[in-house]
């Protein structure tokens, strides 16, 4: 075997890519052959230094920012789900309870701190990512959902009352609300959208389902821009026409 | 009372103790239903190589930040669409190089240029302050932070093609047949890129590290 097809054979020797019979003559000629000998040497240096380059520890401003990204995104994928399902189990009863899913996720590491951030990274899902986040967090201005329907969305399945009438409507609950009516508590996206709701107070009808899936709000915002939050509501049933 | 409503969501969340290794299906199907430990184990399992892929084919910090935010944004929005026609592992590390290649596309075009005529670190830092004195071993300056600055820098002046695949083989620590997925190439070609790009690298380490380094990156007796 030739010096030139020996030394296009080290690479793959290295890394046990040769057939048998290939690898034993490339081992005859490296065996005497001091310049092809010289070769696999630093063939195996360089990769031995190659190989300790994978202890590049991930910064952990990333490692935490990777978290709140992942808590959003999830926040989005259950968002997504939970209104699919909900959709189709039209009426339901309901069974579980929401703030499970909004627990912080237990990390045996950085706790406090750490919880504190994913449900934020979770509830403020616009959190720019260019800043750092213990600035955010000192200087979130934020405000709440004004609870102020802005619009009811025509589309497919939705029913035609929502927009057709004016008897039923979502406003803001106050603190003395009375006992017949239904509040809930609405979690509104950045959009305006309802990505999620509960209900604190009463029994939530097929038509107050309708309307909160179908309805739009004013997005709060934190530090100025859109975000997600929460907003507590009530459903008022107007016997009149107009109220 | 507070009559939650929120839907049969946990319906759909199986349970799997924790501390258990999922395999790839499993986790899928977790993250697809918003399980919350499903991503963490995600992260958990790949933020690392992730990260250290993209800063090796980057040589940069902050820009490889930025690609992994990118990736594993990616990786979560696209979960639903995984056909597993890949392994997970290497469907995220084709993810991590195609990012890393548009990072470093735009990198080029609009940083890179500034950057070089101002200060490179790796390039304007003194050779001798890197190089280490001769009374430490060969094994120990190949682990050194600064022969991994070398070596980065030399990394980073190979054709982007052989980098890949000497990253991937011999950092990233992938077979030959998972390069070949990731880069989307014939194993054949994989075997070139690598040796290739060893061959590259050999050869700009030469150039820099002649009679410095006790590591015996060059031939001795070669030539
Ligand atoms: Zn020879
Ligand atoms: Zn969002």
């Amino acid at each position: 075997m030739s010096c030139d097809s020996v030394q296009e054979r080290i690479s793959p020797l290295l890394d046990h890519q040769l057939v048998s019979a290939e690898r034993e003559d490339v081992s005859a000629h490296l065996q005497s052959c001091a310049s092809c000998s010289a070769r696999l040497q630093a063939l195996e240096s360089l990769r031995a230094a190659l190989q300790g380059m994978n202890q590049a520890p991930i910064p952990p401003a990333l490692a935490m920012r990777l978290r709140v990204i992942a808590s959003h995104e999830r926040w989005r994928q259950l968002s997504s789900i939970s209104v699919s399902v909900r959709l189709r189990c039209w009426g339901d009863r309901a069974e579980l309870v929401f703030e499970n899913l909004m627990r912080p996720l237990a990390l045996p590491f950085a706790g406090g701190l750490l919880s504190a951030l994913l449900l934020f990274g979770m509830l403020v899902p616009n959190l720019s990512f260019q800043h750092n986040f213990h600035d955010d967090l000192q200087l979130a201005f934020s405000s709440d959902p004004d609870g102020r329907l802005v619009e009811s969305l025509p589309g497919e399945g939705s029913p035609t009352w929502l927009w057709t009438r004016d008897s039923v409507r979502l406003e803001p609950a106050n603190a003395i609300s009375s006992r017949d009516e239904t509040v809930l508590e609405l979690t509104i996206d950045e959009y305006g959208r309802v990505a999620d709701y509960s209900v604190s107070q009463g029994q939530l009808t097929p038509e107050m389902q309708s309307l909160i899936l179908w309805s739009r709000f004013t997005p709060g915002t934190l530090n100025g821009k859109k975000a997600s939050g929460k907003v507590s509501v009530v459903f008022h049933r107007h016997h009149h026409v107009r109220g | 009372m507070r009559v939650p409503v929120a839907t049969a969501i946990l319906d759909l969340n199986p349970d799997y103790s924790a501390g258990t290794e999922l395999d790839d299906q499993r986790l899928i199907e977790l993250l697809r239903v918003g399980d919350e430990r499903a991503y963490e184990e995600l992260l958990t399992r790949f933020q690392q190589p992730v990260y250290t892929l993209s800063l090796r084919l980057l040589n940069d910090e902050g820009e490889a930040s930025d690609v992994v935010q990118e990736v594993f944004l990616k990786v979560f929005r696209n979960i639903g669409h995984f056909r597993g026609q890949s392994s997970l592992k290497t469907w995220i590390y084709r993810i991590t190089v195609n990012e890393a290649h548009n990072a470093r596309r735009w990198f080029f075009r609009h940083r890179r240029r500034e950057v070089e005529l101002d200060t490179d670190p790796y390039r304007t830092r003194g050779w001798r302050e890197a190089i280490p004195d001769n009374t430490r071993s060969p094994f120990e300056v190949a682990f050194d932070h600064e022969q991994a600055g070398i070596i980065q820098a030399a990394l980073d002046r190979i054709n982007p093609v052989f980098r890949s695949a000497v990253v991937l083989r011999d950092i990233t620590d992938l077979s030959y047949e998972d390069i070949a997925e990731i880069l989307g190439v014939s194993l054949g070609t994989v075997k070139s890129r690598i040796l290739r790009g060893r061959e590259a690298l050999r050869e700009e380490l030469k150039g820099d590290l002649k009679g410095r380094l006790p590591l015996r990156l060059i031939a001795r007796t070669a030539e």
